[in-house]
């Protein structure tokens, strides 16, 4: 088991590695901060040496690279070349903030997806499997930003009706807890909704399969109620894929997340990303992905010890 | 900085630019649709009551800063908006574009002596209002204005531009109170040097100014003083308790907070919900379109000191030369670009310069109208002849124009698709590219490599060395690489005119000359809006400066905001 374990974190940490250096060669190849800065007629030469030594602009990019990992490694994430803060600090008082967004938006949508896909299923082709399914599939072709911009009209709308601003349209609030629970409730809404969505339809897919299997027939046969038959011996065997979508939409989250802090005003990492992409700020964007990678990773490295302990047969098989 | 700021709020919208204009537009179309049973009329002035003291005003703006420090050049620049409220310069310029001294008593001048030749250089002396101080009490003094230059030519720091400041030879203080600058040459332009943010001596004397004002300014001179700054949320200024113009009921409010929000879209919804007060950025759309977005909202457009114009280009075939370069003024339908795709309130501008400059502004570009018998006049006599293709030939080659310019305009594409439609009507085929700001400004320019740019210009001074002189200033210099050595001439003349008589009368004379020649083929003066809640009292915008410019004369019609008391 020990060695199974760190199989999986060392396959992890290539990937990681992996996503660096290709994120960091495309920044490399991109337009060149160097070049640009000798272009700029407001630069003095020893303006242009001075930055050029100080974030190493003139090494070749492994070296640069080389040089990025030595300082990861002592804990140095370099500094952001806009806003000449360390990016460890810029980066740490923006992680909470997302990780808050999408944990709650991944829970929520796990504990509203479940149920509903097993309703759906248990009562396929009724009236109800069809009105979800059409409300589902609608949701999967609504882009994230039209969602967000809908609900942030629902908050309008709401505001004008009743001359109270029930729920904030941005912003991550901060006067104590029932404040940020009302900035945040749209966000996650938002993330949770298009999660649902999919979530459910797959867990419809999955169930229907396992309720056609043999075994379910013979526990039917024995007498067994269809809800124990339902929750004891169908949905233990959805949990294996089900485990790996949730594991993989981690990405789709994070990605998801840039969207919805800018839209919503949202001082998360996904807004960092997209400023420091903008800015050129080659240092703060190449360790935010990296941070992405590294939750990526880690999530599917959990989704791989939980097969293993939902499944044994798994750890038998790798 | 402004140039710089701009073409960042750019590069910040290259990544979503398309989820954010159909984000906006579907925004605006829905609250348009949603406001319409609670519609009021809007009012283009707040007028009237007695400021009262009191409240907080909300600012959103699109862009962070990346610190706090306007002088020193990372990648970004601060928001010369959120700076603003904490800084009082020795003059400022004001919406009448005539300067208004400010911690000056006076305004220095040719007329009242103040301004001096001595010998190939000149002297401008500045009376400091004895009252002036610093927000920790220490008095503001001559030693700041000499510091403040002695900073900003300091090779130690990375400065954005040190035009202006590397023409004085030195500051003199005869007394703590009057501040002496010697000026190498005869320099027109001395009172942009005047309106600069000062830098306290006291308390930046010794320090890293590189690392200065990063993350906070302790010391600053303005009504406002920082507060916090909640990174990605808020920059939050208080009151300056200490304000040396206190004794006038400045400042009124209690605090001003710029709220950073990237998207246009949620800048619009939080202004209709009254969190936030007020918006200001340049007016793209039609007034009326967008004044249905803000039905409950004073809502006023100002002109800026900006010019939206085509630029031709001088170094190489076919537009070096003159003919076809008029050829093409007299196919271009300008009025139609205008009518069509910006509407109201947006004008033709038949001049360089703007109105707001006065007696400098002339319009010898109104001789251009579209005009198909002139255009093929001068393209036959250039060699051109109609095909059968409808295109102008020349040793059978279409006569072909590349045309350049930025993607992150509203309505860039628009104009290009109807002035090459415009083109092709005239038999001229144009190509069209839209940039980058980085490719735009870091390629395009620098290697000429275009027929055609439609871009900005700033027009704060008239004399426009950065953009007609043969030897043009450091920056986003003469573009178009037009060189006429009178031209040049005129233009050193005219800085080193102390006389504004004189000045008029070159920068006049100049205006002839490049219409005839046509450098440039200007379009339209960019407008700003100001949308702002219909309490807010005393805000007038400022085609010199930004919104903030004067935001110690705002007020809440009863001192407070009017989201805190229903009003919004």
């Amino acid at each position: 088991m020990g060695g199974w374990i760190l199989g999986r974190i060392g396959n992890g940490a290539s990937a990681i590695v992996v996503a660096s250096v290709l994120v960091f060669v495309l920044l490399w190849v991109g337009p060149n901060p160097l070049e640009q800065l000798k272009r700029n007629p407001e630069f003095s030469p020893a303006d242009i040496e001075r930055i050029t030594e100080q974030y190493g602009l003139d090494q070749p990019w492994h070296q640069q690279y080389a040089s990025w990992v030595r300082g990861l490694a002592r804990g140095d994430w370099g500094d952001s070349m806009v806003t000449k803060r360390p990016a460890k600090e810029m980066i740490m008082e923006r992680l909470p903030l997302t990780l808050l967004v999408t944990g709650l938006a991944q829970l929520l949508s796990l504990a509203i997806a479940t149920p509903l896909g097993i309703m759906l299923a248990v009562r396929r082709n009724s009236g109800f499997d069809h009105s979800v399914a059409v409300a589902t599939f609608a949701l999967m072709a609504t882009p994230g930003f039209l969602l967000a911009l809908l609900l942030q009209f629902g908050a309008l709308k709401a505001y004008h009706a009743t001359g109270h601003l029930v729920l904030p349209t941005a912003g991550p609030g901060g006067e104590g807890f029932l404040d940020a629970v009302r900035h945040l409730a749209l966000p996650v809404v938002s993330l949770t909704v298009m999660q649902i969505a999919g979530w459910s339809r797959f867990l419809r897919s999955e169930m229907l399969t396992v309720l056609a299997s043999e075994y379910v027939r013979v526990a039917r046969a024995k007498g067994l109620s269809s809800r124990t038959i339902q929750l004891r011996h169908a949905l233990p065997n959805t949990a294996l894929p089900v485990i790996t979508i949730v594991a993989m939409d981690v990405a789709t989250l994070f990605g998801g997340a840039v969207g919805t802090e800018v839209i919503f005003g949202l001082p998360g990492m996904g807004s960092l990303l997209l400023t420091s992409v903008n800015q050129r700020d080659v240092l703060v964007a190449l360790d935010i992905v990296v941070i992405g990678a590294l939750l990526l990773v880690v999530a599917n490295t959990v989704a791989e010890l939980l097969y293993g302990v939902v499944d044994p047969r798994t750890r038998s098989h790798s | 900085v402004a140039n710089r700021g701009n073409a960042l709020k750019g590069i910040t919208a290259t990544v979503g630019r398309t989820a954010c204009a159909l984000a906006y537009a579907v925004a605006c179309a829905l609250l348009a649709a949603g406001c319409g049973s609670v519609q009021a009329p809007a009012t283009d002035t707040a007028e009237g009551a007695a400021p009262v003291r009191g409240g907080e005003v909300r600012v959103g703006i699109v862009q962070e800063p990346a610190t706090m420090n306007p002088y020193i050049l990372a990648s970004g620049v601060v928001d010369a908006t959120v700076f603003d409220p904490m800084s009082d310069a020795l003059v400022e310029w004001g919406p009448d574009s005539q300067p208004i001294p400010v911690i000056a008593t006076k305004v220095p001048t040719l007329a009242n002596g103040l301004v001096r030749r001595r010998g190939k250089g000149m002297d401008v002396t500045v009376p400091i209002n004895p009252k002036a101080a610093w927000n920790d009490g220490h008095p503001l003094t001559c030693a700041d204005v000499r510091f403040t230059w002695q900073t900003i030519m300091d090779e130690r720091w990375v400065v954005l531009s040190r035009a202006g400041w590397d023409v004085i030879t030195g500051v003199d203080c005869p007394d703590p109170h009057t501040a002496v600058l010697h000026f190498r040459t005869v320099y027109s332009d001395y009172l942009n040097v005047l309106v600069a943010i000062l830098v306290p001596e006291h308390d930046q004397r010794g320090k890293d100014f590189n690392s200065s004002w990063v993350e906070d300014v302790p010391v600053s001179n303005g009504p406002f003083e920082f507060d916090r700054w909640e990174h990605g949320t808020y920059i939050r200024l208080r009151r300056n308790e200490k304000y040396w113009r206190s004794d006038q009921g400045l400042p009124r409010l209690e605090g001003v907070e710029f709220r950073f929000l990237q998207d246009p879209n949620t800048l619009n919804l939080q202004l209709s919900t009254g969190e936030i007060d007020m918006i200001s950025r340049p007016l793209n759309a039609t007034v009326d379109r967008e004044r249905a977005t803000f039905p409950r909202s004073t809502y006023v457009v100002t002109p800026t000191m900006i010019v939206q114009l085509f630029t031709f280009n001088h170094s190489h075939a076919p537009m070096n030369d003159p003919r076809i370069r008029q050829a093409v003024a007299y196919s271009i339908d300008r009025e139609q670009l205008i009518d069509v795709i910006l509407g109201k309130p947006f004008r033709l501008l038949h001049s360089t310069l703007v109105p707001q400059l006065g007696d400098y502004f002339v319009a010898p570009f109104d001789r251009y109208r579209p005009d198909p018998d002139k255009a093929d006049g001068l393209l036959r006599e250039a060699g051109y002849q109609r095909a059968a293709s409808g295109y102008y030939e020349r040793r059978g080659e279409p006569l072909t124009l590349q045309y350049k310019g930025l993607a992150d305009k509203g309505t860039s594409l628009q104009i290009a698709q109807l002035l090459q439609h415009q083109m092709k009507q005239a038999g001229i085929r144009m190509q069209i590219t839209l940039e980058t700001p980085q490719v735009f400004f870091g390629q395009t320019l620098r290697s000429s490599a275009y027929d055609i740019i439609f871009w900005d210009q700033g027009v704060r001074n008239p004399v426009q060395r950065s953009f007609f002189h043969c030897e043009p200033s450091p920056g986003r210099g003469n573009a178009g690489r037009y060189c006429n050595k009178r031209v040049s001439a005129m233009i050193d003349q005219a800085e080193n005119a102390l006389d504004p008589r004189v000045r008029i009368r070159l920068v006049r004379e100049m205006q002839q000359i490049i219409a005839d020649e046509l450098p440039v083929l200007p379009l339209y003066q960019r407008l700003l809006t100001a949308i702002y809640a219909p309490g807010l009292r005393n805000v007038s915008p400022n085609p010199n400066s930004t919104v903030t410019w004067d935001v110690a004369n705002w007020s809440w019609v009863d001192g407070t905001r009017d989201a805190e008391r229903g009003a919004g």
